[in-house]
C-alpha cells in the first residue's frame, strides 16, 4: 500500500471507523483513540496490507481494539453517553431511538457483529474475517443478537 | 423450504440481507400463506440498524501521512553527517601525513651530502640525481625513468634501504652497483653459480648480493649523520608541543637514545644471514 492509498482510507473509512468505534465502545474519546490506534497500525503494516484489503484491516484492529476497550472500562452507562447528543438527532423516529437503547442490551461482541453486518454490509464470511469467528459462529451470534434486538423492539409498545 | 420450523432463521437472514431471491419469494409466500407472521417479520426487518452519517470522524488531516519532506530533510541530515565524517578523516589524514613528511625529510636531506662528496665521473652522476629521486617518491621515479629494469632493481634497492631506516643515503656506488645487477638480469649468465637463478626473486637476491660489501663500506660512514637527521624532525615536532623545554629536551634525549639502538639492531641484522635448510639440504640463502 502506498501513502496515496493510505490516504485514500482515511478519506474513506475514517467515518465509517469511527462510527463503528462510537457504537462498540459507546464513548466518543474511545472511539478516536480506537480510530487513531487503527489507522497508525494500518500505516505501519502497509507493506503488507493491499488496498483492497485495507477497510477489512481497520476494522479488524478497531474491533479488538473496541471489545479490549469495552471489557477493561465496562462501560455500562454506554447509551446515555452516546445515543441522546449525537445519534439520536430531533426529527428522527422513535424506532431508530428505541433500536439505538435495544443496541446496549447486546454484549459487546454481539453489537459489534450487528454493527458491521447492518452499518458495513459485510457477509457472514468477512464478518468472520474481522472477528476471528467462523461463518457459522457469525450466523448464530447475530441471529441471537436479533431475536434479542426483536424481543426488545416488539416488548416497548407503542414502537410496533 | 420454509416452514414453521425454521422461518425465524429466514427472517433473520432476510435482515441480514443474506437470502437469495429464490429463499426471499419462498419466505414472502410463506409469509403471505401465514399473515400472522407478517408482523414478526416486521419486526426481525426493523432491528436492521441505519448508520447515522452525520457522525463524522473530525480530524482526517491528522490522520494523514505526508512523508516525503520528512524523508528528504532525513536524508540531508544523513547527507551532512557523512560530510562532516569524510571532512575530520580528511583533516585526520592531512595532519598525519604532513607529520609523516617531516619524518621522511631526513631521507632527503641526507641525500645533500651526495654532493658534497668526491665527484666522480658525468655518467655516474646522472643516475645518482635519478636515484634521489627515486628515494623520495617511488611513483615519481617510475614515471620519470624510462628504463624499466632499473626502475625495478632501484625500488628493491629501496625497500632494502627502507628496512636500515638510516642507510637511506645514495652514493654512486650503490647506484653503480644497481646497474651491476640490472645487467645480471640483462645477461643471465650467474655470477655465482651456487645458486640457480630459476626465477625473479633468486636473481634478486643475487643482485643484492652483490650490492652487499659495497653497502657495508658505504654505510658505516652516514650512519651518524642519519641519526642526527632522525632527531631533527622530532624535535621539531617536539617544538609543536605545548610542554616546558626541559621536558621536550628529556624527550628528544629519549627519542634519539631509541634511534641509536634502532640502528645497532640494523646493524647486528647486517651481518645476518637467513637460510633455509631442508634436512641437509641449503635451499637458499639470504644474506641482509
Amino acid at each position: 500500500m502506498e501513502l496515496k492509498d493510505y490516504n485514500n482510507c482515511v478519506k474513506e473509512w475514517a467515518d465509517a471507523l469511527f462510527r463503528f468505534a462510537c457504537k462498540s465502545t459507546g464513548n466518543e474519546e474511545d472511539a478516536r483513540d480506537v480510530v487513531q490506534n487503527s489507522f497508525e497500525v494500518l500505516w505501519q503494516k502497509r507493506e503488507n496490507v493491499a488496498p483492497a484489503k485495507a477497510k477489512a484491516f481497520l476494522f479488524q484492529v478497531a474491533y479488538n481494539q473496541s471489545i479490549d476497550n469495552y471489557r477493561k472500562q465496562s462501560r455500562v452507562s454506554y447509551k446515555e453517553e452516546i445515543d441522546d447528543s449525537r445519534s439520536i438527532t430531533p426529527g428522527q423516529s422513535d424506532l431508530k431511538r428505541v433500536l439505538e437503547r435495544a443496541l446496549t442490551k447486546l454484549d459487546e461482541q454481539s453489537r459489534a457483529l450487528v454493527l458491521l453486518k447492518d452499518y458495513e454490509g459485510y457477509s457472514y464470511e468477512e464478518i468472520g474475517q474481522i472477528t476471528g469467528l467462523n461463518e457459522s459462529q457469525v450466523k448464530v451470534y447475530l441471529h441471537r443478537a436479533r431475536k434479542v434486538l426483536k424481543e426488545y423492539l416488539v416488548s416497548v409498545e407503542n414502537v410496533i | 423450504m420454509v416452514n414453521l420450523e425454521n422461518y425465524e432463521e429466514y427472517m433473520m437472514m432476510y435482515a441480514d440481507g443474506e437470502l437469495d431471491e429464490v429463499a426471499t419469494k419462498a419466505l414472502m409466500d410463506f409469509v403471505a400463506a401465514n399473515p400472522e407472521l407478517a408482523k414478526e417479520l416486521e419486526a426481525y426487518s426493523a432491528t436492521k440498524l441505519v448508520p447515522d452519517t452525520t457522525m463524522v470522524y473530525a480530524n482526517k488531516d491528522q490522520l494523514m501521512k505526508t512523508p516525503p519532506a520528512g524523508g528528504r530533510t532525513i536524508g540531508m541530515r544523513t547527507w551532512w553527517m557523512y560530510a562532516a565524517a569524510a571532512a575530520v578523516l580528511l583533516f585526520t589524514v592531512t595532519i598525519m601525513r604532513k607529520g609523516g613528511d617531516t619524518a621522511d625529510s631526513p631521507a632527503v636531506a641526507s641525500n645533500t651530502p651526495t654532493t658534497q662528496q668526491p665527484a666522480s665521473t658525468p655518467t655516474t652522476q646522472t643516475p645518482v640525481t635519478d636515484n634521489k629521486t627515486e628515494k623520495d617518491s617511488n611513483k615519481e621515479e617510475l614515471h620519470s625513468n624510462p628504463i624499466i629494469p632499473v626502475n625495478h632493481e632501484s625500488n628493491i634497492a629501496n625497500a632494502k634501504s627502507k628496512k636500515q631506516k638510516a642507510k637511506s643515503i645514495v652514493e654512486e656506488q650503490p647506484q653503480e652497483e644497481i646497474k651491476i645487477a640490472k645487467e645480471e638480469k640483462v645477461t643471465p649468465a650467474p655470477q655465482q653459480p651456487a645458486y640457480k637463478p630459476e626465477n625473479e626473486p633468486v636473481q634478486q637476491v643475487l643482485a643484492q648480493q652483490t650490492e652487499k660489501p659495497n653497502k657495508v663500506e658505504e654505510i658505516s660512514t652516514p650512519t651518524e649523520e642519519t641519526s642526527n637527521e632522525q632527531s631533527k624532525p622530532r624535535r621539531r615536532l617536539l617544538d609543536l608541543l605545548p610542554i616546558s623545554r626541559s621536558k621536550k629536551e628529556g624527550a628528544s634525549m629519549i627519542a634519539s637514545a631509541v634511534s641509536k639502538r634502532v640502528e645497532n639492531v640494523t646493524e647486528n641484522l647486517k651481518d645476518t644471514d637467513i637460510k633455509l635448510k631442508i634436512g641437509n639440504k641449503e635451499i637458499f640463502v639470504v644474506k641482509l
